[in-house]
This record gives C-alpha cells, structure tokens and sequence, in this order.
C-alpha cells in the first residue's frame, strides 16, 4: 500500500568530505517503507551525516531520493533543504516558541503539500497517537524535554515526507513511551512507503523500530545490513564495547500465563516460555537475547533451572579477537541465535559448523520489557 | 500662546517621525539581518559605518547632508527630476536625513533580536518546505518581535527629539522643516517661557514614556529566552 504522501523509492547516500576535525565517509541505501538505523556511539558522525542528507550541512557527493537527485557535485545539482520532501526531527527539539503546540503542527501541515489530508499521517491521528491531545493550545517553553520530542516528531511527520530523517527524536521519553512509539513509527513507515533514517546510540531502541542498521564509527557508514543479522555483526571492538551483543527472535505468543506472570511462546515449533503476560494470543513478539546470557549443550540436559531450552544447529564460530570468548551462531528454524561462551569451552565442546547443538537460554526478555 | 502657533511644529513632528520610522523599519530590517546573518569578513565595518551617527556631531552629519541633498549633490539631482532645485530645505530632505541619523537606533535591537532567533528555528523551517522568504515572514519575524518593535520607537523617539542635523539641513521654515526641537529654541530665543515649558515638558514625557517602554521590552526579550 502507498499513501498520499508517499516516497518515490529509495534513499541513496554517497557522502565523502570532512566538517571541521570531523570526516564523514557513507555509502549506502536506505529502502523505501524501511527503517534504517544509524547505530554508533556519541561523536561518530551520525548528527553530521543526517544534517548532510537533508540539505542542512553541506558535504560533497551525491545524495538521491528514488528518481529526484537532491545532491549530484559532478552536475552541480544541490536541492536546498526546503525543496526536499523530509521531515526532520532534530535530538533539541527546534519547536517555533511563537506558535503554540498546535501552531507548531498546522505550520508542517500547511507546508506539505497534501491539500487532502493522508489517511495513514492524519492530524488527528498522529496527535492521538503521541498523546498530545491535551497540549495542543499550549506553548512549547512550558512543556517538558520528553513532551518537545513527542512535537518535534508529530510535526516532521506531518511535514508528509518521504524521508523522515530523526536524530535521537526519543531520548527524552522513559522506556515505555517509546516502547509504545516506535513499533507504530516503523509500522508507519511501511506503511506509507517512506524512507526513515533513525540516528540512536541505543541498541534497544535500534531494535524496535529498524529493519536495517547501517553502523557508523568514526564518520564512516559502508552499508546497511538487516538488522537481525547486523547486530550479530556489529564488531566486537572499538564499537560494540559499550553495547551488547546479543540476538533477536520472533516469536508468536501461544498462550498467556497469567498465574505465572509468564507467557508461552512458539519459535519454529519449539516452546519458550518469557517473563510477562500482557501480549494477546496470536500476535508477533521481539525478543531479545543476550548473547552472554546463552549456554551451549551438545546434549539435551535434564534437572536444570534453566526452562528455556532450544534446539539449533551451528552455523558459525568466531573467535572475538584479544578475548578469551568465542562468538557462536546457532540457527533455530530460520532464525539465528548467538551464544559467547569462552574459547575453551567451545574447543572441548568441539563446537563446529553444521552441529546439532542445545541452546540454554538463561534470560529471554520481550523487546520492550 | 495659543493652538495655532502650538500644532503645526507638532504635527510636523509627528509626521516627519511617523514617515522616518517607515523608511527605518524598510530599510533597518534588511540591514539587521544581513548583519546577523552574514558571514561577509567586513561585516562590523558595515555595522560601524552604519553606527556613525551615533558618534558624530550632528552638525557634521548635518553639513555632509546639506552638500549631498543641494543642488550640487545627488539631492539635487533627484529634485530636478520633479523639477525642484534641491533636497535641502524640503521635508523629504529631513526625511532623508533623519533616517540615515536614526538608523543605529533601529538597527541595533533588531540586529540583535536577529542575532537571538539563531539557525535552528530557520533549519527547523526549511526541513518543513519553508522558504527562506517564507521561514523570515513566519518564523525570524515573529521571533524578533519585540526587537523589531523596539527599534521602531526608538527610531521614532529618536527622531522626534532631532535637532542639530534638521536645524543644518531644513533651517527653519514654518509648516516645513520648523519641528518641535526648533520650535522650543526659537521660543526660548523669543524669552517665551511658558510655551517653551510646555513643549519642553510634553516632550520630556514622551520620552520618559518611550525609554521605560523600550527597557521592559528589551527585558522581555532576554528573559524571556529561557
């Protein structure tokens, strides 16, 4: 389905230049109806590079959204920012303090372009949605930093952009709000067709809402990967240090077990069972695995407290370079689960490609736990 | 003392301020923008030229006025086309006068209203398909409001409380170029103190009344910058 405002393809980024002591060096494409994380740590580029790709700073290359080229240096074409189709929510929300919240909405709105409102990024809709009903005649000095973001990113949808660009839009919100909130955005995005590049540092928040990362370290951005697969890839050095490394499954809730506290989920036909009993039946899960927190057995144990147990075969041993782990990648159904258990371990274990292996899962956690 | 001698030199007055502070705000703006925005090398040289008034005697001001407006000048050339002689001497003259005297006065707060919007607002604008036309109007306008209108009153005070450069380049001419300040001098050269007191009284309000109304704008606008 495609809506109204909707993108004309894909978001094609060939940036090379430097901004400051800051060099910035990305290639890669952000698909139409996908989310695409830039996922680094603090001081990688990642403002500069999405300031970049909206017309706001200027770095030589070539920037294309589907057939429209917004930046070509070679045939001197540079779209200034206020011809391209994008909706920008910056991580200090830039809100009109002269114009009340509403003001502040009505100014995307007017500006969109789309004299008929869109069904999928209605007024009313995205309002509801970010629970801004109640502040819609306030002014944006008396709301709170969370309250600003939650603005700051109606008004850029409302701009009914193609590429929605968004820099950190929900550090100010709690672990909750959010949780509620990017599931709907990347939803939105597939749903419209547009382009949404989300900019976070958080991997939790990089898992909910993106069907792609695109990892930045020191201003370099080489491509976009699936997400499922990039966070099992994303390097053990320099730029996972500070974030964990772990997998994440679907899985569709069987049954909820409320007495329990628990509820019971399907993977490929195997069982797990996953501390919370809020999801209804039937519907798809994320859950998140840390890869520390999983234990290999070449055999099925019995009289452990550990309820969670799956069964997969190896499809790839990395050692993780000047640490004494082993990274393991165990496929369950068509899934992929990644262990790290010590280099020791594995050897005696004789952990190979191609066998069969018993995952322990120690905690599993629904994504938005 | 009587209306008759009062009103005119008032309604002058007003008249010439109204007029100068339209051809400031018309002029002003532009130029406290661009100072504000601009990343020009010689930027605080233009400010400074523009500031000038501020330093120099107004008789001097006044006499360089005069030689541009008179016949001999590009005054005088304009004139001959709606076949006058010169500029001086005339109320468009002072018009002209007064502005470029003024100009500092309203330059200044709305260079720096401009200055206190900053890039983000306007960044924020044109990721929303503004213009740069559209996002001034909407967004740096409204924004700088209560700079915009400080450098209006001032401009128009400024102007009403003029004398030196009016008294070199319009003289004294009734109905004319013969403006309240000029007026309170000839009546005191006259030894008519009342209305001199009068006048000079009315004026001494107004321009309490202005500075106190400029002040607690400015103070709105810096404190009310978060």
């Amino acid at each position: 389905m495609t809506g109204s405002g909707a993108a004309p393809g894909a978001l094609e980024v060939g940036l090379r230049g430097a901004v400051g002591e800051l060099r910035i060096e990305a290639a890669f494409e952000a698909r139409a109806g996908e989310t695409t994380a830039i996922f680094g740590p603090s001081g990688s580029g990642k403002t500069t590079l999405l300031r970049a790709v909206a017309g706001l700073t200027r770095l030589p290359g070539r920037l294309a959204l589907g057939p429209a080229t917004w930046q070509d240096d070679r045939r001197g074409v540079f779209v200034p920012a206020h011809r391209r189709r994008i909706g920008f929510a910056f991580q200090e929300p830039a809100l009109f303090d002269h114009l009340t919240v509403e003001g502040n909405l009505r100014y995307a709105e007017r500006r969109s372009g789309e004299p008929e409102a869109d069904p999928l990024v209605s007024f009313a809709g995205v309002v509801e949605r970010l629970g801004l009903d109640g502040q819609l005649g306030r002014l944006p000095r008396g709301l709170s930093g969370g309250e600003r973001q939650r603005v700051s990113l109606a008004r850029a949808l409302l701009a009914r952009p193609a590429a929605l660009l968004l820099d950190e839009p929900l550090s100010g919100l709690h672990r909750p709000a959010r949780a509620a909130i990017l599931p709907w955005l990347r939803a939105l995005g597939e749903a419209s067709g547009m382009v949404i590049l989300y900019v976070s540092h958080d991997l939790g928040e990089v898992v909910d809402v993106a069907h792609r990362i695109a990892p930045i370290a020191s201003g370099s951005v080489t491509g976009a990967a699936p997400a499922a697969r990039a966070i099992h890839h994303l390097p053990a050095g320099d730029l996972l240090s500070r974030f964990e490394a772990g997998s994440v499954l679907t899985a569709t809730v069987r049954a909820r077990l409320p007495a329990l506290g628990l509820s019971e989920l399907d993977l490929g036909g195997q069982r797990l069972r996953v501390p919370g009993a809020e999801r209804p039946t039937g519907t798809e899960a994320r859950l998140r695995v840390r890869a520390r927190d999983v234990a290999l057995a070449t055999e099925a144990p019995t009289a452990i407290s550990i309820r969670n147990v799956l069964r997969g075969r190896i499809v790839e041993v990395r050692g993780l370079p000047e640490t004494p782990f082993t990274e393991v990648g165990v496929a369950i159904a068509d899934q992929r689960l990644v262990a790290r258990i010590t280099r020791d371990a594995a050897s005696e274990l004789g952990l190979e490609p191609g066998r069969e292996v018993f995952a322990l899962l120690k905690t599993v956690s629904f994504d938005d736990a | 003392m009587n209306a008759e001698t009062l009103w005119p030199p008032v309604r002058l007055t007003l008249e010439l301020a109204g007029m100068t502070t339209v051809f400031l705000l018309l002029l002003g703006t532009p130029i406290a923008w661009w100072l504000a925005r601009t990343r020009f090398r010689f930027r605080e040289a233009v400010a400074a030229l523009v500031a000038l008034p501020l330093v120099l005697p107004p008789t001097v001001l006044g006499f360089y006025l005069l030689i541009a407006l008179g016949p001999d000048g590009p005054g005088g050339f304009v004139a001959r086309l709606f076949g006058d002689r010169s500029l001086a001497f005339s109320f468009p003259g002072l018009v002209i006068g007064s502005v470029i005297y003024s100009l500092p006065f309203t330059v200044q707060p709305i260079r720096s209203a401009f200055e206190a919007v900053g890039d983000r607002p306007l960044e924020a604008a044109a990721t929303l398909r503004a213009s740069p036309w559209d996002a001034f109007w909407t967004v740096a306008v409204p924004l700088a409001r209560p700079g915009l209108i400080a450098g209006a009153v001032l401009g128009f005070a400024h102007t009403v409380g003029e004398f030196g450069v009016i008294l070199m380049i319009g003289g004294n001419i009734p109905g004319a170029t013969r403006v309240l300040s000029i007026a309170i001098y000839d009546h005191v050269e006259l030894m008519e103190w009342g209305t001199a007191h009068l006048l000079s009284g009315s004026l001494l309000a107004f321009s309490f009344v202005v500075v106190a109304l400029t002040l607690s704008l400015q103070r709105k606008m810096g404190g009310g910058d978060r």
